[in-house]
């Protein structure tokens, strides 16, 4: 876990990635502070102003602050991507396992059910299952994850088939414990950080997938500060208005990338092969020098002079 | 070290670091020893001293962590660690062989194994045309011993066995005569059986292709064996250095002794097996003097962790390092 | 008759068979294990050794529960474990463990130490009150020679020694009568083996364990068994006493095999042509002996007939015809 983290901190995109984050979370809890204005105030006197000293975006069709519409909209952006990626997760995890362990004609069966799910384009399967159940924010948000789902059931069973050749978990078998044991106990634990990086690098994807959604009308309704919907609204007035599609746009572009910054520098740093041969960069933080100590000790198996 | 003039690989005051990211790995430390032609040449130590990173290093296949702090490797007079990688690409195979340890992975698996052998040829132009090519490929699998060779020829590595797939490799590495043959570990994933008839084979085309065999290995009785001199390492350092026989019969260096006294042996008494106490110390901050130091039971306080030993010699062949002599 | 049954046999192996379908997909079959009769005895180690694919692991196995057998019957303690129930092969496997031979695959990765070494306590005796198992876990770390701050720690942090010696407290733990040891030191350095070699002599004796040692290092093998078994493709070849057998190995393979071992007290006279190697295909319907290609006692019989069990001495037997005409 430390390990990791000074990996991540010492790679300077990961850095990038983590203070977009951080920034993104500042403003999910931190919105009515951030903000100037409320989100959902009309002020038709005021509308299609271009950004300026009072409204830092300018303002939208109704004359709402888009600015602070933006910040308030990161909650919903990050509320969506979050439950998707969690259902997705957890129903993935669920039929991999089932599948993973032990395996066998059943397990395949169960991933070639999975693999029909992915033979259809993501998209257009969420607009139809979105446009079926109604266009909600809630509903969107089940239609994502529908779609989302058997990636995870991919990753985990993947994960399983090669677990369960190790030792420990013929160990577990010997001391006879029952399949759902060994599946919680010894096959998910190790699936986990795996698991974990791929939840990460597609937390900014869902949070896309979502405003595309919310873009089409599928998702979030008006007058929820949503970034996708704004975006949709700005079609209209794109030649004159530019600041209303922009900024929106903007913040879903920074989030997406820096929740891939932060996933692929993540996925770098739990790769067991990348980790020993690390090039020795300063110590940015010297805080981190007291657990030099702590993991000289584990590191020494690592053989270094391999 | 030794007297004679014809050594043909000189390694001296060899200092390797490799950057990680938790610091400066100090994995060989003052290594100095030399190669004698058309001899065997044994490299002991268990894992981590940094046996195989000195064969690496010989032949400049080292990651891009790895950094040579100073020292000479000296092939012929020529110092290799001076070599562009473009001199060391013509050098590779054709000087100096090398046989690694998984015979698994020392074949390319998309490949007929006469395609491996032909490519090899041609990479060091030393066949005319491809007939030539194929006749001196030919010649070699039969060279070592392979049943069928004509058979193997067309054959994928994945069809072989790992005994016979180490004689592909070893057939590979002696394809352009080279003088010196670095084999790191080449038998120990090899059963028992053919590990013995795979060492028989060396020891016979050694002598055929007049060449050294630099021999790394963990197993000290296989150095007994097939080797006339050898050193021994721990954590980057040369314990002990000389004459097989020598130092078999009177060791040394309390490692050495160490190492002996845990070789349980099938010819005789079952004597009792001792251990070594303690751990091998991390590489990144090691222990300054002896890197042994720690462990050893005979630990000058004072001397051992504060000086690195000096070579002295003991017998005409037998050199040790160690504070205690 | 090939089996040695006396009376305080722990297990009885008979005409034990495990037949594994083929890769090749036909009707054809790995045989890993071919017809094994052998007994093993209550208090000793018995070792069993082979070269890699020669079943000793699958043996291993069988013996654990691990596999369902093709033919034959295990026999321990007196009960039949072949067609029992996984209930009841719960109870028998109570008084059993094993440990494995790459500590770095054994213990999981995400498991603290003392959840590992107490995982047959929670298994295999349903306990969980917390306090006393934890006093058996520091009790049972203490044995190997680790101690308590190392419980709450993760695998990653041990070097390969120490983390078989957390492998052997997990498997002393719950007291087993008997326990397989696959290659235990196998992956380890010398100086290390010898002391993690002492460490289950040290442990047998104290709680009176029977081992069954699989390894295909003579060395180990010489060191802590007292009976030793040799397997070949699938079946036994001899079975002798260790002292027995390393003086007068004499069937054919055992010969080789002693013969291929490096010596560091004495060199060998290496042998001037080196032989090619025979590679056996899987799936080779030999009639006679298995070991015919390589053998260097051959005769044209050997081809046609299997060879059959004889006895030669106290506790010695050898599954050859030629090795007792020779004397």
């Amino acid at each position: 876990m430390k390990r990791t983290t000074r990996l991540v901190v010492d790679s300077p995109l990961g850095v990038i990635g983590l203070v977009i984050i951080i920034i993104l979370l500042l403003c999910v809890f931190l919105s009515p502070v951030l903000a100037t204005h409320d989100p959902y105030e009309i002020d038709i006197p005021n509308k299609l102003e271009p950004p300026s000293r009072s409204n830092w975006f300018g303002t939208d069709s109704v004359g709402r602050d888009i600015y602070s519409r933006i910040i308030y909209g990161s909650r919903y952006s990050l509320l969506a991507g979050i439950i998707v990626v969690v259902i997705g997760v957890t129903i993935g995890s669920i039929v991999g396992l089932l599948a993973g362990y032990p395996g066998g004609r059943g397990g395949e069966w169960l991933m070639r059910i999975t693999d029909i799910f992915l033979a259809f384009p993501t998209l257009i399967l969420a607009i139809a299952l979105a446009s079926t159940l109604g266009p909600s924010f809630f509903n969107s948000m089940v239609a994502i994850s529908i779609v989302y789902w058997p990636k995870y059931a991919r990753l985990v069973y993947g994960q399983a088939l090669s677990i369960k050749e190790r030792d420990f978990v013929l160990y577990g078998k010997l001391l006879g414990e029952s399949s759902f044991k060994i599946r919680i106990r010894h096959i998910y634990p190790n699936a986990f950080s795996a698991l974990m990086v791929q939840a990460t690098l597609d937390l900014g994807d869902a949070i896309l997938f979502f405003a595309a959604l919310s873009f089409l009308g599928l998702g979030a309704q008006p007058p929820t500060p949503d970034w996708g919907a704004m975006i949709s609204f700005a079609q209209d007035y794109m030649t004159v208005s530019w600041w209303m599609a922009l900024f929106p746009g903007l913040a879903i572009f920074l989030v997406v990338l820096g929740f891939n910054l932060l996933g692929d520098s993540l996925r770098d740093a739990l790769d067991p092969r990348l980790r020993r041969l690390k090039e020795f960069k300063p110590m940015r933080f010297t805080w981190l020098g007291n657990f030099r100590k702590l993991v000289s000790y584990a590191n020494k198996e690592n053989d270094i002079d391999k | 070290m030794t007297s004679t003039n014809n050594q043909i690989l000189q390694v001296k005051d060899l200092k390797l670091n490799f950057k990680s990211y938790l610091g400066l790995a100090e994995v060989i430390n003052n290594v100095s020893f030399s190669v004698e032609a058309n001899t065997w040449f044994g490299l002991a130590g268990e894992s981590g001293c940094g046996k195989s990173v000195t064969a690496f290093s010989i032949l400049k296949l080292l990651p891009d962590s790895a950094v040579i702090e100073s020292g000479q490797i000296l092939y012929k007079d020529q110092d290799i660690l001076k070599k562009s990688e473009r001199q060391m690409l013509r050098f590779r195979g054709q000087e100096i062989s090398m046989v690694f340890q998984d015979p698994q992975t020392s074949l390319s698996p998309a490949m007929r194994i006469g395609d491996q052998l032909i490519e090899t040829l041609e990479v060091h132009r030393k066949a005319r045309g491809k007939a030539d090519a194929r006749d001196k490929a030919l010649d070699m699998l039969s060279r070592v011993k392979i049943n069928s060779p004509r058979l193997r020829f067309r054959q994928y590595p994945h069809e072989l066995s790992g005994g016979m797939k180490q004689r592909i490799a070893i057939a590979i590495a002696l394809l352009c005569q080279p003088n010196l043959l670095i084999a790191d570990e080449f038998t120990t994933n090899l059963d028992v059986t053919i590990q013995d008839e795979i060492i028989k084979l060396v020891v016979e085309l050694q002598k055929e292709f007049n060449m050294a065999v630099l021999f790394i290995t963990h197993d000290l009785a296989l150095i007994h064996e097939s080797c006339s001199r050898m050193a021994i390492m721990y954590a980057g350092q040369i314990m002990e250095i000389g004459a097989v026989e020598a130092i078999f019969k009177s060791p040394l260096n309390p490692y050495t002794k160490g190492l002996l006294a845990a070789v349980p042996v099938i010819t005789g008494k079952v004597e009792k097996l001792q251990g070594i106490g303690g751990f091998v110390p991390s590489l990144i901050n090691p222990p300054s003097g002896c890197r042994f130091n720690t462990r050893c039971p005979h630990m000058i306080k004072g001397v051992c962790d504060r000086k690195v030993p000096d070579v002295v010699k003991i017998g005409p062949d037998h050199y040790v390092y160690c504070h205690l002599f | 008759m090939g089996n040695d049954h006396m009376e305080n046999t722990l297990i009885q192996l008979k005409e034990l068979k495990k037949y594994f379908p083929s890769r090749l997909g036909k009707k054809k079959f790995t045989r890993a294990v071919d017809g094994v009769d052998l007994s093993i005895r209550e208090g000793e180690v018995l070792g069993l050794v082979g070269e890699s694919g020669c079943g000793k692991t699958t043996l291993g196995n069988l013996i654990l529960g691990l596999h369902t057998l093709t033919e034959g019957d295990i026999v321990f303690e007196g009960r039949s474990i072949a067609g029992m129930k996984p209930r009841t092969l719960k109870e028998v496997r109570k008084n059993m463990n094993v440990i494995f031979q790459d500590p770095f695959s054994s213990l999981n990765p995400r498991m603290t130490i003392v959840d590992i070494v107490k995982e047959p306590l929670v298994e295999i005796s349903g306990r969980s009150v917390k306090k006393d198992v934890l006093a058996e876990v520091i009790e049972n770390i203490n044995s190997v020679g680790l101690s308590e701050e190392h419980l709450f720690r993760y695998p990653h942090e041990f070097s390969g020694g120490q983390r078989q010696r957390i492998a052997i407290a997990r498997a002393i733990i719950n007291r087993p009568g008997f326990i397989v040891l696959d290659e235990p030191t196998s992956g380890l350095d010398v100086s290390v083996q010898a002391q993690i070699l002492n460490l289950l002599i040290r442990l047998k004796k104290k709680f009176n364990i029977t081992y069954l040692f699989i390894s295909h290092n003579m060395g180990v093998v010489k060191y802590i068994c007292d009976r030793v078994a040799v397997m070949y493709l699938g079946q036994i070849v001899e079975v002798a006493r260790s002292e027995d057998l390393f003086e007068g190995p004499r069937h054919p393979y055992t010969k080789k095999l002693m013969a291929a071992v490096p010596d560091i007290r004495e060199k060998k006279i290496k042998a001037a042509g080196a032989q090619v190697s025979d590679e056996i295909e899987e799936d080779q319907d030999i009639e006679g002996c298995r070991f015919y290609p390589r053998c260097q006692h051959r005769r044209e019989e050997c081809l046609y007939y299997p060879p059959r069990w004889h006895t030669i001495g106290a506790e010695h037997r050898v599954f050859c015809d030629r090795a007792v005409e020779d004397s």
